[in-house]
């Protein structure tokens, strides 16, 4: 019996192999996959479950079946955020070999979706967090004779913890510099008709950078957020750098590099400097490190000389109003969005006022963030509205406030307040009549 | 004169049971909410298998593009990533017989949409496949927009100073769909 299976398999095998290579050329499959990415809780030595649903939906009549391969692999997070994925990028919080399922490979014709489960098996030693990747990867052509052979794929982040207590999330600023701005004489914007001439790249070379690298060392993940503080050398604080880095979570072992820039010019004079982190959780810790640094008369003069202030409005929030038409009951999300325009980083938060829509219907996922020079992130808000709420019109507000780095004296204003009204029209339900 | 009454109070009892459970009960009404919850979804559609093909480079200073258009559905923000190891560098490895040559390869994306009016991100320079979107391409997902169609841009070349060897030179560029951190 178990041969015979092991013979249809392989006979399925060749059937999935044979279709991967005669698929023909210009025609349109498409695989979608949900969700993509989960946290799973198990306990040390059980199982727990999970799934994920994959579909070729069928967008037209020239809609073809999708080969469709799957796995769970191990990737990998750089400094910068970015991920790369497969074997060679095993670490020792890996959840791969826990994770098992059926269906590697497989055809999905027009319009099929399937539940693909999986189980996790979590030995009795684990503890904190380990994580994979499942990976959904389209069916590729033929091996090409010459050229780029393309292949596309959708990474599912599967996040595992393995409560066995609670856990303190630990962390260590590994590295932290400050870059001052260089000035090409070359390059010399005294004259103010020729900024129009002077190219991003050259501006973005005029700020002050602070960069500052932070490590996990705990057992579980956190989000961090970070700023810098610039201090004179009586320890008065003169001016703040929001920290900004693509990923805010950081896995256990893993280290993160945080950017912040400041356009303002400082005064000649001697500078100290303190990087400070900390996580969005309850048992946050925060995590510092202090540098000093010199800003000499002639840079203090060409910084001044230069210095051209476009960041007076930064950001831009869109759309300008939020409203929605809902039935009773309903959940929906809503999303805005916020960019920074200017070439300082952007700590910004968000947050709901209640103006007769009741508590509890509207939550911010996210509310705080950080967002780099030119750089857009959109926000969301879910809506939920009671089973039993009464038809009429609910109303709030989103406030969006924004802090840009800059000096905090000479009265300076680095803050921006946004409003984004929301109205929610809550309909009467259908009625259904049933006549006897 | 106790039995007539007992008769009495029966029947009255029948004419109220009958005009309770006999009468018309007039509509029944009944409010039905549907709600369904979308999860986060991303899904890829190409022109399958679009790669890229590149024209022969006949000179030492004549570099190839070509490109390939997919389109992503998405209705969360994700993040692009690319492959950066030499699977992605053109190579005459495959060839027959193998060579042990590489082609200066480089890539670029383009999205049709700025990510802040329409569903899309940044578009990038040709950087060289081990640079190439390094930290990932952020795609910022915009209400009521669900795709973003991606163009995936790419350049063969001799070194500077170099012409590289005959033959026909592959590689593969994996683009990989994923997700954001918050």
């Amino acid at each position: 019996m178990k041969r015979n299976s092991t013979v249809v398999n392989r006979i399925g095998a060749g059937f999935v192999a044979l279709f991967f290579f005669i698929l023909p050329a210009n025609v349109l499959a498409g695989v979608a996959v949900s969700p993509i990415q989960q946290w799973v809780k198990v306990k040390p030595g059980r199982n727990a479950y999970f799934s994920i649903h994959v579909g070729n939906n069928k967008r037209g009549p020239e809609t073809r079946p999708c080969p469709v391969k799957v796995e769970v692999l191990d990737f990998a997070v750089s400094a910068q955020g970015g991920l790369s994925f497969g074997p060679e990028h095993k670490h020792r919080r890996s959840a791969v070999e826990w994770i098992s399922f059926s269906d590697s490979e497989m055809v999905l014709e027009p319009g099929e979706s399937k539940e693909i489960k999986f189980k996790v098996s979590a030995p009795v030693d684990a503890d904190g967090d380990y994580w994979a990747a499942v990976m959904v990867g389209l069916g590729s052509s033929k091996k090409l004779q010459n050229g780029i052979q393309v292949n596309l794929q959708t990474a599912s982040g599967v996040f595992v913890h393995v409560a066995r207590r609670n856990y303190i999330e630990r962390g260590s600023v590994i590295d932290a510099n400050v870059i001052l701005p260089e000035f090409d004489m070359a390059d010399n914007l005294t004259e103010k008709n020729a900024w129009e001439q002077v190219s991003k790249d050259i501006q973005k070379e005029q700020v002050l950078k602070v960069n500052a690298e932070l490590k996990n060392d705990g057992l579980v993940a956190f989000l961090a957020r970070g700023k810098a503080y610039l201090y004179s050398e009586g320890w008065h604080r003169i001016a703040t750098v929001p920290l900004h880095s693509s990923r805010r979570r950081i896995f256990p072992g893993h280290t993160r590099r945080f950017t912040g820039t400041m356009t303002q010019p400082l005064p000649a004079g001697r500078y100290k400097l303190r990087v400070f982190f900390a996580s969005d959780s309850k048992y946050e810790r925060k995590i510092t490190r202090d540098m000093e640094l010199l800003v000499s008369d002639d840079l203090a003069h060409q910084w001044a000389e230069n210095f051209i202030d476009d960041d007076t409005k930064t950001l831009e929030v869109k759309p300008q109003k939020i409203s929605l038409s809902l039935n009773p009951g309903r959940f929906t999300t809503a999303r805005f969005q916020v960019a920074n325009r200017g070439l300082s980083t952007v700590a910004t938060r968000c947050r709901i006022e209640a103006d007769g829509v009741k508590e509890g219907w509207l939550e911010l996922k996210s509310p705080d963030f950080t967002l780099a020079p030119n750089m857009q992130r959109s926000a969301i808000c879910s809506v939920r509205v009671p089973k039993d709420a009464q038809p009429g019109k609910y109303n709030a507000v989103i406030h969006v406030e924004m802090e840009r780095s800059g000096l905090t004296a000479q009265n300076r204003r680095n803050t921006e307040q946004y409003e984004i009204p929301v109205c929610i029209v809550v309909d009467a339900p259908d009625m259904y009549t049933v006549s006897k | 004169m106790k039995n007539l009454a007992k008769v009495l109070l029966l029947a009255g009892l029948c004419v109220t049971a009958r005009l309770a459970f006999g009468a018309d009960p007039g509509p029944d009404s009944a409010t039905c909410v549907v709600n369904v919850t979308v999860t986060q979804i991303i899904e890829w559609e190409g022109d399958a298998y679009a790669d890229i093909d590149l024209a022969d480079i006949t000179a030492q200073d004549d570099p190839e593009t070509g490109f390939s258009v997919y389109t992503l559905w998405i209705n969360c923000n994700v993040s692009l990533t690319a492959d950066n190891t030499i699977a992605a560098e053109l190579d005459n490895t495959g060839d027959v017989p193998p060579g042990t040559d590489t082609l200066v390869t480089e890539y670029y994306v383009d999205y049709d949409g700025d990510g802040a009016g329409t569903t899309g991100g940044t578009d990038t320079t040709y950087a060289t496949y081990d640079n190439f979107i390094s930290g990932g391409s952020a795609i910022t997902h915009v209400d009521n927009d669900g795709a973003v169609e991606i163009t995936l841009y790419a350049r063969a070349s001799n070194d500077s100073d170099n012409v590289a060897d005959a033959g026909d030179y592959t590689c593969t560029q994996t683009l990989t769909a994923t997700w954001t951190s918050d």
